[in-house]
C-alpha cells in the first residue's frame, strides 16, 4: 500500500464538475481517491495507474445491487457514497477509448437526470429556508432584539449561497468561479451562529414566583450584558397593596406596576448594560391578604 | 383532451427498442444501442439506471435473473406488452412526423 494523504477540500454541489476534475488531476499526479468525502478524502500514492472519476448524486436508490452492476457493467469500479447522497465512481484510464465512455450521465438536453434531482432537493430547501427566514424577520420587527440579528444573517447567507448555486446550475455556467465559494458560505454561517449563541448566552434570564400572606418581601439581582430589549412576562394576583419594581444601579425606578391584578406578556423593556434588581414589596393593609407575583425576564 | 403521450428520449427509445427482440442485460442494451445508433447514441451507466429504474415503475420493463447454464447470474429487463405498446406508439408518432417532413420536402 502506498502513502496516504487527506484533502479537506470541500465543494458546493453545482462544482461537482470541477471536483470530477481535480480528480482526475490529481490520479494523473499519481495519487488515487480511495475514499471521497463531503469533507474529508482520502488519497493514495500509486504512479502505476490512472484513474477517471465520477460523482453520481441520487437519493433514492431503491436497488443498491442493481445501482452498482449497472455502473460495473461499463466498468465503473464503485468506490463509497457519502452521507449525502453522492457515490464516487472510478474507471482506469485507457487512451485509446473515447472521451464518452467516461461519462455517465448522456442525455445531453438540458440538465440532467442527476441535476434535476439535485435541482429538486435545492429547491425545496430554499423555499423552506425563505419561509423560514422571513418568519424570523417578521418576529425580530415585533421583537427587536440583537441576537436575532445574527440568526437572520445566518438564512439570508444560505439563501444567497443555495441561489447563486440553482442560477448557476440552471444556466448551465459549468465554469469554476469563486464569487461566493463554499469556505465562504461556511465561514459567515460559523461566525454569525457563534455571534448569536454569544448573545443569547449573554442575556439575563431571571424568572421567580412569590407567593405569601400579609407582608412580604423580594428581591433578585440580575446583570445585563450589553444594552438591548428585553422582554418581560408578569402575572399578579394581590390582595393587599403590592408592588413589582425594577431598579437600576444608581436607583432609579426602570419598570414599575402596583396594580392589583396584571396579566402582561413580552412587555418591551429598554435596558443598558448594567446591574438591576427586581424589588416585590407586599405591604399588609390590616387584612392579612394573599399576594402572588410571577415574572419571567429575558 | 386525449392522454397526451410524451415522446421518448433517444435513450428510452433504444432501450425498449433492444428489448423488442428478447431480454438483455444492460450492457447488452448499451452495446446494441451503439450499433444501432451507428456510433451516435451512448448510454452510460448513471442514464441507464435512471431510465430502466423509471421503466420498471411505469411498468414498460420488468426485471429478471438469467440462471442459464454455464453463465454467472445476470441481471436482465424484459419488455412487458405495456412498453411494447409505449415502443409502438413512440415508433408510429416518428413515422407521422417522417412521412409530414416527406410530403413537404418531396419536390427539393
Amino acid at each position: 500500500m502506498g502513502k496516504l494523504k487527506t484533502s479537506h477540500k470541500a465543494y458546493a454541489a453545482w462544482d461537482y464538475g470541477k471536483e470530477i476534475e481535480d480528480l482526475n488531476q490529481k490520479s494523473r499526479e499519481g495519487w488515487q481517491l480511495v475514499k471521497g468525502g463531503c469533507f474529508r478524502s482520502v488519497f493514495e500514492q500509486d504512479e502505476q495507474v490512472v484513474y477517471r472519476y465520477q460523482l453520481d448524486y441520487n437519493t433514492d436508490i431503491e436497488n443498491r445491487m442493481r445501482y452498482i452492476e449497472t455502473f460495473r457493467e461499463q466498468g465503473w469500479e464503485y468506490m463509497n457514497s457519502t452521507f449525502n447522497g453522492w457515490h464516487y465512481f472510478r474507471k482506469p484510464y485507457d487512451p485509446e477509448l473515447p472521451e464518452e465512455e467516461y461519462e455517465i450521465y448522456t442525455d445531453s438536453s438540458g440538465l440532467s437526470e442527476m441535476e434535476q434531482r439535485w435541482t429538486r432537493l435545492a429547491t425545496i430547501l430554499l423555499i423552506a429556508m425563505s419561509i423560514m427566514g422571513i418568519t424570523m424577520l417578521i418576529k425580530g420587527v415585533q421583537y427587536p432584539e440583537w441576537p436575532r440579528v445574527p440568526m437572520i444573517l445566518l438564512y439570508l447567507d444560505f439563501i444567497v449561497f443555495i441561489g447563486i448555486g440553482l442560477r448557476r446550475l440552471k444556466k448551465k455556467d459549468k465554469e469554476y468561479h469563486k464569487v461566493f465559494p463554499l469556505s465562504a458560505m461556511v465561514y459567515i454561517a460559523v461566525v454569525c451562529w457563534i455571534v448569536g449563541v454569544m448573545l443569547s448566552v449573554f442575556r439575563p434570564d431571571v424568572s421567580g414566583t412569590i407567593k405569601g400572606t400579609g407582608s412580604t418581601r423580594s428581591y433578585e439581582n440580575f446583570k445585563v450584558s450589553y444594552p438591548d430589549n428585553y422582554y418581560l412576562d408578569l402575572t399578579m394576583d394581590n390582595e393587599i397593596p403590592c408592588e413589582f419594581q425594577i431598579v437600576d444601579q444608581k436607583g432609579d425606578i426602570v419598570y414599575s406596576n402596583q396594580e392589583e391584578k396584571v396579566e402582561e406578556e413580552d412587555m418591551q423593556l429598554k435596558l443598558s448594560k448594567g446591574t438591576y434588581q427586581i424589588n416585590i414589596v407586599a405591604e399588609d393593609d390590616g387584612t392579612g391578604g394573599n399576594t402572588q407575583v410571577a415574572y419571567e425576564l429575558n | 383532451m386525449g392522454k397526451k403521450v410524451e415522446p421518448l428520449t433517444e435513450s428510452y427509445f433504444y432501450i425498449l427498442l433492444c428489448l423488442a427482440e428478447g431480454p438483455n442485460h444492460g450492457y447488452g442494451i448499451m452495446q446494441k444501442t451503439k450499433e444501432l445508433s451507428e456510433g451516435e447514441v451512448k448510454i452510460g451507466s448513471g442514464t441507464m439506471y435512471g431510465a430502466t429504474g423509471n421503466m420498471m415503475k411505469k411498468g414498460w420493463i420488468v426485471e429478471r435473473n438469467d440462471y442459464s447454464e454455464g453463465t454467472e447470474r445476470r441481471r436482465m429487463y424484459e419488455l412487458t406488452e405495456e412498453g411494447r405498446e409505449t415502443l409502438d406508439a413512440e415508433i408510429n408518432r416518428l413515422k407521422r412526423l417522417l412521412a409530414g417532413a416527406k410530403s413537404i420536402l418531396k419536390g427539393e
